[in-house]
């Protein structure tokens, strides 16, 4: 079944934009993205992956992983606007606290 | 049978632990219910300690005249098929289990874990005034975790109780601790964490090295297990090479010896026992640390007997440098409650002296010393605490003449005091006197034993540490108990706590309750033993001395004179000095 | 019949038990001042249950004796040390009840009984109130009579370790009585912990006894298979219990607690310290014949430490002042005595002493008690004098406790002393004419107290102004104790089982293994009577010489010879001594480990966590530099190394 590679390599792209993305900005609300579209590919892999098994469950769980995705985006956000207010800024770097 | 003899083993061990969670759903607006409901969860505990041992007793009793193990309860507790084909050619699996059963040599100290449990919850009700609820969940955790210890049979079962006794303790001294707690704590469970962590390494080899030669006698499968039946097998089977021995009870010694403590690895002790609440103190000396001497007796000696044998004489040597070594430290001691703690160093260290005379006379002396010792110990350091409740100093200068003012305090302080130093007539002397007689016979093939490894002139400096225990606890009674009457300053014998309570100058009701049950005990033992060594000697001759008998007998008849002269695996000190000290001794050898 | 005296032996046991048991828990009610009936009771029916023991071992024909004497009484089993299939079973409680055991019971018993009654009146104040810790005296003082019946009746060597132990507890609790002074305390301490020394040795006696015999019931040990298993090492065993024996009766090296424990009250040291518990070591010593007479270098040492004790106490006893302390001495040199007789073979001879010498010098004890009572507790002869007019009864049977300790003739110390004497001068000549030294210093200073105390002009210490006779409690005992030191001799003259060497025969000399002095039971050797009867009176004499006569003697000697007199009055410095070698030296040695705790081992654990510490310190400042994209680079490379392994390695 190789019609399930090029979305495993899109996924593999996704994840590689987004890992680059999240380590290279400084805004909270960038790197957040990233991660979300870090987590896009993933879901994609894992769809590819039911593809390839030729069975539904890999859908199933990304369904499920979506739902569970736009909770956390939510919660996420929330945290990013809360982080703003304390420091008036979304610039990554001013968050040092676990300087040891 | 019903439910409750069938699972009694398990009663006892959850009923606390469950009582502690109970503890922590209850409000903590009412610290009395609190306390209430606690100690009435230990004494039940301590109940169904007493209905198991009437149940043990009746098995023991039972027409086919019973050596092994009772009121055995088991299930699996992680058993899988193992993912990795690691059987080889067979199919393998992982197969620990809950696994738990009595023995005469668990049963003495079962009942004083679930006696001494309750008292220490008592003591505790005016001192502790800070997160009642809190304290007391911790204490009956530990309760649960400590008898668990006692009854496990599966290796990584004991090791889960054995380690996770370490946590509530370590809150306990961390957070009701005195002023330097937190040191006292972290060093404690640091210590104590160093030494189990290499413990665990030999529990794991020791498993991989059932797995390697167990097979399941239904399917012929590999079986990864810690059951202690299997593991004492690999030995007798000689499935470990005695290098192999060695290295495993280094490991093994690494954990225990740090948990006894034997010289000189002690210095936690003396810190900890000193900075813990009272309750802590009681329940740290009199179970805690009979943890490291039980893990000797049912694990290091049975499961690796050649190595036993072989670093016996050093383990002594350590022990007598602790026994001297404790008690002189003690004897310069201004705090009371150090000089407790030292004299745990000492003490313990007869302990594990009478245990590697590997003679059945130094081995039920032994086990007889664990429970004394936390009679007597765990009693002097709730005396203490009832002198620091009052007066709020443990100095020995600040203090003195107290019998005028505490004659019952005194009375107890004194009858402890005997006991700790071995009075004939109660309880320290019988296991002191076993243990010495131990020592010093162990090299003795009389009635058909082999030679164990110690001899004289192991007993000899032992036996002056007797001298020595007498003179730190007598000028202890002296400083506190007798001359002028001596308190510090704005106390006068009435001291206000910081809560605004009042002591009466003398033991209240419930503190002379306390001590008297302790004190019955060590009465009853110093008089009348015998039923405890009824209970106590089959197994210690089942379970122990016959799995190191074709170690003693390949180790030490052949390669030595049977003769009860000095041994030439004698540490050189040792012997140098006793031949000059006697040299009659060697001349005179038949 | 063997149920009978077993159960006579319970008795014995149990009822001074109970009266102390009964004392302590009636002294919590409050009835603390009739505390002495309990003890009284107690103690009396020992006495009747011991008197109905001696007649039921009489009854037993003389050719079972030896049989039925060597008997043991098993009650139950006390505990066990070996495998329940080694077979050697459990060491029991037994009692052995022989002709030793009731002499010592009757002894024990009678002087017990009386010494408590005198303290009734004794631990009183002005008032007629009992003093604080009444009902604690008379509890402590119903221990011991069971702690040394516990001694004497036991029938291994287990039990008589017990009875041992706890007379010696009983004695550290009754020094200490007065425990609010510090020397008080201290003493007890001391006493304690020099007994504790000889229980070193002797504990492992036992031990090595047990190591060859496999047993410690007398019964097996004195057998003669246990002779056999002892063989070779009988002179070690018997050394090493000697110094047992050494520390509970006061012998040197280890005599220096019993003149501190004169810091108790004082019928605590008639009873404990002079008549009973001190005698422990001479019963135990005359117990184990069979292993000390196995070993003439074990009889030579107990003859010499015993002769060398006698003579050295002795010489100390002549410069004391304080009545309590020259008693205390003096007791040290009779038990030397006693201890000098074992020595030379003469056991039956020292059992007779130890006899006599509990009566009279319980007597001599309870006088110098009634003495202090009179002075308000001074007890320091330079304080008072001429006592005899206001104290009558109590300076008569003074006297009468001095002639028997001077050995005057026809008092009961004459008897036992002169049958030891004669002994040693059949063995080792020295030892006897030591003896005989001793036996002149002995007469010397009993009459210079009573010389100093009783008679001359009347001095009497500041805040007292009558010297009053002590009340009926007190001077019947003295009375009764009195016609004992008088007449405790006549055992050795009487006929059938009340002649002390006949009635012994059979127990210190089954096998025949003591010989010698024996038959100089009817004081045949009238030259050596003679000799010692002058020495005693002449001792008198000259104490009466120097200190009523020509009193400035007295004066001038410690002057001219000071060093000699500093010598003897500081008591050979050996309490300076031991303090110096084994006290000081310990307890530095004692600071030492503590050092080592808190610096060597210490700084090794520290050095030890140095290196995971040091570590830690650079991965904090290296890699904890708190961004997150830095955590997250590092988790990326980690993932990306990991990737890797796994796919390099398929």
């Amino acid at each position: 079944m190789p019609y399930a590679v090029p979305f495993m390599m899109l996924g593999a792209v996704l994840f590689g934009i987004g890992l680059v993305g999240f380590l290279t900005r400084r805004n909270l609300i960038i790197m957040f993205l990233c991660t979300e579209v870090m987590f896009q590919g993933v879901l994609l892999n894992l769809i590819a992956m039911g593809l390839r098994h030729g069975n539904l469950q890999g859908q199933g769980f990304g369904l499920f992983v979506l739902v569970v995705a736009a909770v956390e985006a939510g919660l996420g956000l929330a945290i990013v606007v809360l982080l703003y207010r304390r420091r008036g800024t979304l610039d990554a770097e001013s968050w040092r606290t676990m300087r040891g | 049978m019903g439910f409750l003899a069938q699972h009694i083993l398990s009663v006892i061990i959850f009923f606390p632990i469950a009582a502690a969670i109970g503890l922590l759903l209850m409000p903590a607006s009412d610290p009395r219910a609190i306390r209430r409901n606690a100690f009435l969860a230990s004494l039940a505990t301590l109940v169904f300690a007493i209905v198991a041992t009437v149940y043990y007793v009746d098995q023991q009793r039972g027409p086919q005249g019973f050596h092994g193990l009772a009121l055995a309860e088991r299930c699996q507790w992680i058993s899988d098929p193992l993912p990795y084909n690691l059987g080889g050619d067979r199919p393998a699996k992982l197969q620990v289990q809950y696994y738990v059963a009595l023995d005469g040599i668990s049963l003495p100290l079962l009942l004083l874990t679930a006696l001494l449990t309750p008292l220490a919850i008592w003591s505790s009700f005016e001192s502790i005034r800070e997160r009642v609820r809190e304290y007391y969940a911790l204490l009956l955790l530990l309760h649960g975790a400590m008898l668990g210890v006692f009854c496990a049979r599966d290796l990584l079962l004991f090791y889960v109780f054995f380690e996770f006794t370490l946590i509530p303790l370590y809150l306990i001294i961390g957070i009701w601790g005195g002023s330097q707690r937190r040191r006292a704590a972290d060093m404690f469970f640091l210590y104590t964490l160093a030494g189990s962590v290499l413990t665990f390494a030999a529990v794991l080899y020791l498993g991989w090295q059932a797995f390697a030669n167990v097979r399941d006698p239904a399917d012929g499968a590999r079986v990864l297990t810690f059951e202690l039946e299997r593991l004492y097998q690999l030995a007798a089977e000689g499935h470990l090479t005695p290098s192999v021995q060695s290295i495993l009870f280094l490991a093994l010694f690494a954990g225990f010896a740090i948990k006894v403590p034997l010289f000189p690895f002690h210095t936690w002790l003396p810190l900890a026992h000193t900075e813990a609440p009272t309750a802590g103190s009681a329940i740290l000396a009199g179970v805690l640390l009979k943890l490291g001497t039980y893990g000797f007796l049912r694990l290091s000696l049975p499961m690796l007997p050649v190595a036993s044998v072989t670093f016996a004489p050093w383990i002594a040597v350590l022990a007598i440098i602790g026994i001297l070594y404790g008690a002189l430290a003690a004897w310069v001691q201004t705090d009371i409650k150090k000089l407790v703690a030292y004299s745990s160093v000492s003490h313990l260290g007869f302990c594990l002296l009478g245990m590697f005379s590997l003679k059945m006379s130094g081995l039920t002396g032994s086990l007889l010393y664990m429970v004394n010792h936390g009679l007597s110990t765990g009693a002097l350091f709730l005396l203490v605490g009832m002198i620091y409740d009052r007066y709020h100093t443990r100095e020995m200068a600040e203090l003195g003449g107290l019998a005028r003012r505490m004659p019952v305090f005194a009375f107890f302080l004194i009858f402890f005091t005997l006991s700790s130093i071995g009075l004939p007539g109660l309880n320290g002397f019988i296991g002191e006197f076993l243990v010495l007689l131990g020592a010093f016979t162990s090299h003795s093939t009389a009635g058909g034993t082999p030679p164990g490894p110690l001899g004289v002139w192991y007993a000899v400096p032992a036996a002056l540490g007797i001298v020595l225990g007498a003179i730190y606890m007598l000028h202890l009674c002296r400083a506190v108990l007798f001359g002028p009457l001596r308190e510090p300053r704005g106390s006068q014998g009435h001291a206000a706590d910081a809560h605004g309570t009042t002591l009466p100058a003398d033991l209240t009701l419930r503190e002379t309750a306390l001590l008297a049950p302790l004190a019955a005990c060590c009465l009853w033992l110093g008089v009348a033993p015998k039923p405890l060594f009824n209970v106590m000697q089959p197994p210690v001759q089942s379970q122990v001395l016959a799995r190191m008998r074709p170690a003693m007998t390949a180790t030490l008849a052949g390669n030595r004179p049977a003769s009860p002269r000095v041994t030439d695996a004698d540490p050189k000190s040792i012997r140098t000095r006793a031949v000059q000290a006697n040299p009659s001794a060697r001349t005179e050898g038949r | 019949m063997t149920g009978d005296v077993t159960q006579l032996a319970v008795w014995i046991l149990l009822a001074p038990l109970m009266g102390s048991i009964l004392i302590g828990m009636i002294g919590l009610r409050g009835l603390r001042d009739r505390a002495h009936w309990l003890a009284i009771l107690g103690v009396a029916a020992a006495l009747v249950a011991a008197v109905m023991l001696f007649n039921d071992l009489r009854a037993i024909p003389n050719a079972e004796r030896a049989a039925a004497f060597e008997k043991s009484h098993v009650v139950y089993d006390w505990f066990r040390a070996d495998a329940p299939t080694g077979g050697r079973g459990w060491f029991p409680v037994e009692f052995r009840i022989d002709s030793l055991t009731s002499v010592m019971l009757l002894t024990v018993l009678s002087v017990s009984l009386l010494v408590i009654v005198y303290s009734v009146g004794y631990m009183r104040d002005h008032h007629g109130q009992g003093e604080r810790g009444y009902e604690r005296f008379f509890a402590f003082l119903a221990l011991f009579v069971f702690s040394m019946c516990a001694l004497v009746l036991a029938g291994n060597f287990l039990l008589l370790y017990l009875g041992w132990e706890l007379v010696g507890l009983c004695s550290y609790l009754l020094i200490g009585f007065y425990y609010q002074k510090p020397s008080a305390a201290a003493a007890a301490k001391k006493a304690f912990l020099v007994n504790r020394v000889g229980d070193f040795g002797f504990g492992l006696g036992i031990l090595l006894i047990y190591w060859r015999c496999g047993d410690l019931s007398y019964t097996y040990v004195f057998s003669d298979a246990g002779r056999a298993a002892l063989d070779g090492y009988e002179t070690i065993v018997a050394l090493l219990l000697f110094c047992g024996a050494v520390g509970k009766s006061a012998q040197l090296p280890l005599h220096v607690w019993l003149p501190d424990a004169m810091e108790g009250p004082t019928p605590v040291s008639a009873l404990i310290h002079a008549a009973t518990m001190v005698t422990a070591g001479v019963y135990m010593v005359a117990r184990c014949g069979a292993i000390f007479t196995a070993s003439p270098t074990a009889m030579a040492v107990v003859a010499i430490i015993g002769g060398a004790t006698a003579l050295f106490a002795a010489t100390i006893a002549l410069t004391q002042f304080d009545m309590k302390r020259i008693l205390a001495y003096s007791t040290i040199s009779q038990l030397g005595y006693m201890f000098l007789g074992l020595g030379v073979h003469a056991p039956a001879s020292a059992i007779f002493h130890l006899f006599t010498h509990a009566y009279f010098k319980a007597l001599l004890f309870l006088g110098a008690g009634s003495v202090m009572h009179a002075m308000a507790g001074e007890i320091d002869i330079r304080r008072f004098g001429g006592l005899a007019r206001g104290l009558k009864i109590t300076a008569a049977t003074f006297w009468i406790g001095g002639l028997a300790l001077a050995g005057f003739p026809l008092f009961s110390g004459f008897w036992s002393k002169d049958e030891i004497i004669h002994a040693a001068l059949n063995h080792a000549p020295i030892l006897g004419g030591l003896a005989l030294l001793t036996a002149l210093l002995t007469a010397f200073y009993t009459f210079r107290m009573i010389f100093l105390a009783f008679h001359g002009p009347q001095r009497l210490p500041p805040g007292v102004e009558h010297a009053h006779e002590s009340v009926a409690w007190m001077t019947v005992p003295l009375l009764l104790l009195s016609i004992g030191a008088i007449g405790a001799g006549g055992v050795a003259m009487a006929s059938g089982d009340f002649n002390i060497h006949a009635w012994l025969g059979p127990v210190v000399a089954p096998h025949g293994e003591w010989s010698g002095a024996e038959s100089h039971a009817g004081g045949e050797d009238l030259t050596l009577m003679i000799v010692s009867g002058a020495l005693s009176i002449v001792g008198t004499i000259a104490a009466w010489y120097v200190y009523r006569r020509r009193p400035a003697i007295a004066t001038v000697v410690p002057i001219l010879l000071p060093g000699p007199h500093q010598l003897l009055y500081q008591k050979y410095y050996v309490d300076e001594l031991y303090d110096a070698l084994i006290v000081s030296p310990l307890r530095r040695l004692g600071r030492f480990c503590f050092g080592m705790d808190r610096y060597v081992i210490n700084t090794l654990l520290w050095l030890i966590t140095a290196v995971p510490r040091s570590i830690g310190f650079m991965l904090k400042e290296t890699m904890q530099v708190g961004a997150i994209q830095g955590y997250a680079m590092g988790m990326a490379v980690g993932v990306l190394l990991i990737v890797w392994v796994v796919l390099a390695g398929s």
